[in-house]
C-alpha cells in the first residue's frame, strides 16, 4: 500500500504510453501536415530562385511552425480533463498528480522538441537532396545545435510552460484562452509600467536631465536571464497546484 | 384483517431446493449447489442465499461438510415433506377453502375433480 | 471502508445539496443509494471518489481524505459513471494502457466477464452500443478488484438480458473485502442483489439499514379489506392496499418501492421502528 503512493517513474511513463496511444491519430495528422506545408513551400522557394535553398527563412518559418505547434499541442494535451465524461477517469487513473503532471510536461516540452527538431533537420536533408539533384546545388542541413537553435528551442521550452498551465486551468479553447490571458497581463503590465513612470520616474523631471543621466542598477540582460530561471518552474508549480485541485 | 404477503427471497430459494429433493432431482447424500453458484443463478445477494442454506441446514434438510459443500441430509426428503405439508396446510389450504366455498364447490366434487386430473396425468 | 462526517455541499448558486450528510460504507456489503431525481446521488458518489471536495466537514475512504486522490487509494476505487465515454481504441488497447495502474489487475478474469457479457474483443470502443461500453466498463472495473466499486445506475441503457448477465456478475463478484455501492432508481432490477437500503432526501441520509432488518421489522404485503391494524404506511393499489406492517412472525420480500415511498412520506415513523 505504502510503495503504490511513492513517485514512481515507471508509471510516468506508462501515462506517455497511454496517452499516446490514445491521441497518436492527432499527432499523426499534426506532424504530417506541418512537414507537408515545408516541404511544398519551400519545394516552391527553390523552384523559383532557381535552386537557392534559403537556410535562414526555412529556418525561420521551421521554428514559427514549431512554436505555434507546441503551443497548440500543449494546450491541449490535458484534453481529457476538457470534458468530464473522459476527466473522471483521468483524474481517477491511479498515479500522483507529479506524475501525470511530468507526463505531460515530457511529452509537451522536450519530446515535442526532439520530435519536431529532428523533422527540421530530416525536411531540410529531403530538400538539399532535391537540389542536389536537379539543380547540382549545395548540400545545405538545418543545424540543430547552433546556437540560435538552441536559443530558440530554450526559449520555447520556457514559454511553454504558460500554455501547459492553460490547458490545466480553462476547460474550453484552451489555446485561445491562453493567447487572451497572456494579452491581458502584458496590457496590466504595460498599463501599470506607464503609471510607474508617470508617478514616480515624473517625465517632467527626464525633460530636464535627459534619460541618458539615468543609471539603471540592475542590466536588463541579467533580469532577462532571472525572469527566464524562473518562469519555467512558476508555471509548473502553478500547474500542479491546479490539477491537484481540479474538480468534475 | 388479511393480509396477502410475498414470501421472502430466502425461503423462495429453500422451496426451490425442498422441490428439487421432493423431485428427487436432488438426492440423500448428494451434494448440492454453493452458496455462490446459487446466488448467481438465482441472480440474488450472497448472503441472501447463504441464508437460504442455513434456514434448511437447521431444519436438517441439508447439512454442510467443512470445505466441501453442502449435501441433501439422510432424511432430507422425509423432512422437506413435512416443511412443505406443513406450508401447504398454513399458507396455501385456507385460500383454497376459501375460493371453494366461495365457488361453492362440495367436498365430493372436489374428490372427483382430482381424480380426474390425477388419472389425466397417469395416462399421458 | 468509507467514513463521511457532516459533509456539507452545494455547487455553485445553488444552495445547499448536502447539510451535515454522514454515512459510513463497510466492506462485504452490496449497498443499494436511492433517492429521487436531483437528491444527489451521483454527486455523492463523486465525493467518495474524490472527484468533487467537500465544503464543510471529511469523506475518507481506506481512512484517506478521498480528496488527496493518492494512487494507493484510486487503485482501490472504481467507478462506473452514467454518463462517460471511451476512447477510439480497441478493448485490448484500452487494457493495455490502463490496467498498468491497477496491481490487482486480473486478466483472465476480463475474458471471463467480456465473454458472459457476450462482448467479442478486437471491437473498437467508439464502435460499441451505450449497453456494450457499460458492460466493457463494469467488466474492466470488476476486474482491477478493486476493494471499493461505485456504480452510478448501472442497469440504465442495459436489455433485458444483459440485465440479468449484471446480477449474476454482481453476486458471483461481490465477497467479504468488497463493498459495492450501486445508485439506481430502477429498484426493480437490483432489489434482491443489495443487502443495506440507504435513502438519500433533503440533503441527508434518511434511512440506512440492511434487507434483513428491514425484514425482520417489517412485513410487505397486500390488505384486502380496509380494517387498519398496525400499518406502517400503505398505498392504494388495485383491489386493495399495498401496505408496510409490524411483522409478526410473517416473514415476506421486502417491497423496495413501498419501502422507499413509505421512508420518503414518513421517515420518521419508519425510523422509529428501528430504534426499539
Amino acid at each position: 500500500m505504502e510503495n503504490i503512493n511513492r513517485f514512481s517513474i515507471s508509471r510516468v511513463f506508462s501515462i506517455i504510453y497511454r496517452q499516446f496511444l490514445m491521441s497518436r491519430k492527432p499527432w499523426v495528422i499534426g506532424i504530417a501536415a506541418a512537414g507537408g506545408f515545408l516541404i511544398g513551400v519551400f519545394a516552391l522557394q527553390i523552384i523559383a530562385s532557381e535552386g537557392n535553398f534559403n537556410m535562414n527563412a526555412y529556418t525561420a518559418v521551421g521554428f514559427v511552425i514549431l512554436f505555434l505547434g507546441g503551443y497548440i499541442f500543449t494546450s491541449n494535451i490535458f484534453y481529457e480533463l476538457q470534458s468530464p465524461v473522459k476527466g473522471h477517469f483521468y483524474l481517477l487513473l491511479p498515479a500522483r498528480i507529479e506524475e501525470k503532471l511530468i507526463a505531460s510536461w515530457l511529452m509537451s516540452s522536450v519530446f515535442y522538441l526532439i520530435i519536431s527538431i529532428v523533422m527540421l533537420f530530416l525536411i531540410s536533408f529531403i530538400l538539399s537532396g532535391v537540389l542536389a539533384l536537379f539543380f547540382d546545388g549545395r548540400i545545405q542541413l538545418f543545424q540543430p545545435f547552433s546556437d540560435t537553435a538552441l536559443k530558440i528551442a530554450g526559449a520555447y521550452l520556457v514559454t511553454q510552460t504558460i500554455f501547459l498551465l492553460g490547458s490545466v486551468y480553462f476547460r474550453k479553447f484552451n489555446f485561445l484562452k491562453t493567447l487572451l490571458a497572456i494579452f491581458v497581463v502584458y496590457m496590466i503590465i504595460f498599463i501599470w509600467t506607464i503609471i510607474m513612470v508617470f508617478t514616480i520616474i515624473r517625465p517632467q523631471d527626464l525633460m530636464v536631465t535627459g534619460i541618458e543621466n539615468f543609471n539603471f542598477q540592475i542590466g536588463p540582460e541579467n533580469l532577462t536571464a532571472i525572469f527566464n530561471y524562473i518562469m519555467g518552474p512558476f508555471f509548473l508549480i502553478v500547474s500542479y497546484l491546479r490539477l491537484k485541485e481540479r474538480q468534475v | 384483517m388479511e393480509f396477502i404477503e410475498k414470501q421472502p427471497i430466502y425461503k423462495q430459494i429453500a422451496d426451490y431446493f425442498c422441490e428439487n429433493i421432493l423431485l428427487d432431482k436432488w438426492k440423500a447424500n448428494e451434494r448440492i449447489p454453493s452458496v455462490r453458484d446459487v446466488a448467481v443463478t438465482m441472480e440474488v445477494n450472497p448472503n441472501t442465499a447463504m441464508r437460504a442454506f442455513i434456514y434448511l441446514q437447521d431444519l436438517g434438510i441439508i447439512y454442510n461438510k467443512r470445505g466441501i459443500g453442502y449435501f441433501v441430509g439422510e432424511y432430507g426428503y422425509r423432512k422437506a415433506l413435512e416443511l412443505k405439508r406443513q406450508d401447504f396446510i398454513e399458507k396455501e389450504m385456507p385460500e383454497f377453502f376459501k375460493t371453494m366455498k366461495l365457488l361453492n364447490f362440495s367436498c365430493k366434487e372436489m374428490e372427483e375433480l382430482y381424480e380426474r386430473e390425477y388419472n389425466k396425468k397417469q395416462n399421458n | 471502508m468509507v467514513k463521511i462526517e457532516d459533509l456539507t455541499f452545494g455547487y455553485k448558486r445553488k444552495g445547499l445539496l448536502f447539510d451535515n450528510l454522514s454515512m459510513n460504507l463497510f466492506p462485504g456489503k452490496i449497498y443499494g443509494l436511492f433517492g429521487k431525481n436531483g437528491a444527489g446521488k451521483t454527486t455523492l458518489l463523486k465525493h467518495i471518489a474524490g472527484l468533487l471536495f467537500p465544503k464543510k466537514g471529511e469523506c475518507k475512504v481506506f481512512e484517506q481524505h478521498s480528496s488527496d486522490r493518492k494512487p494507493g487509494v484510486l487503485a482501490d476505487i472504481f467507478v462506473i459513471p452514467e454518463e462517460f465515454e471511451l476512447p477510439g481504441i480497441s478493448i485490448e488497447a484500452f487494457v493495455v494502457i490502463n490496467s498498468p495502474f491497477f496491481p490487482k489487475f486480473d486478466n483472465i478474469q476480463m475474458e471471463k466477464y467480456l465473454e458472459e457479457f457476450q462482448i467479442s474483443n478486437g471491437q473498437k470502443l467508439t464502435t460499441m452500443s451505450y449497453g456494450q461500453k457499460k458492460k466493457f466498463l463494469i467488466a474492466f472495473g470488476l476486474s482491477t478488484n478493486a476493494q471499493l466499486l461505485l456504480m452510478d445506475e448501472p442497469t440504465n441503457g442495459l436489455d433485458i438480458p444483459s440485465k440479468s448477465q449484471f446480477r449474476k456478475i454482481i453476486a458471483s463478484s461481490a465477497n467479504d473485502e468488497r463493498c459495492i455501492l450501486v445508485s439506481t432508481h430502477q429498484v426493480r432490477d437490483l432489489g434482491n442483489i443489495i443487502d443495506q437500503v440507504t435513502i438519500i432526501d433533503e440533503g441527508k441520509i434518511i434511512f440506512d439499514q440492511s434487507i434483513e432488518e428491514i425484514s425482520k421489522e417489517f412485513a410487505f404485503g397486500k390488505i384486502k379489506d380496509g380494517e387498519e391494524h398496525e400499518v406502517i404506511y400503505s398505498e392504494e393499489i388495485l383491489g386493495g392496499k399495498a401496505a408496510i406492517c409490524k411483522n409478526k412472525g410473517m416473514d415476506s420480500e421486502v417491497d423496495l418501492e413501498l419501502l422507499f415511498n413509505g421512508v420518503i412520506n414518513n421517515r420518521e415513523k419508519i425510523n422509529n421502528e428501528f430504534k426499539k
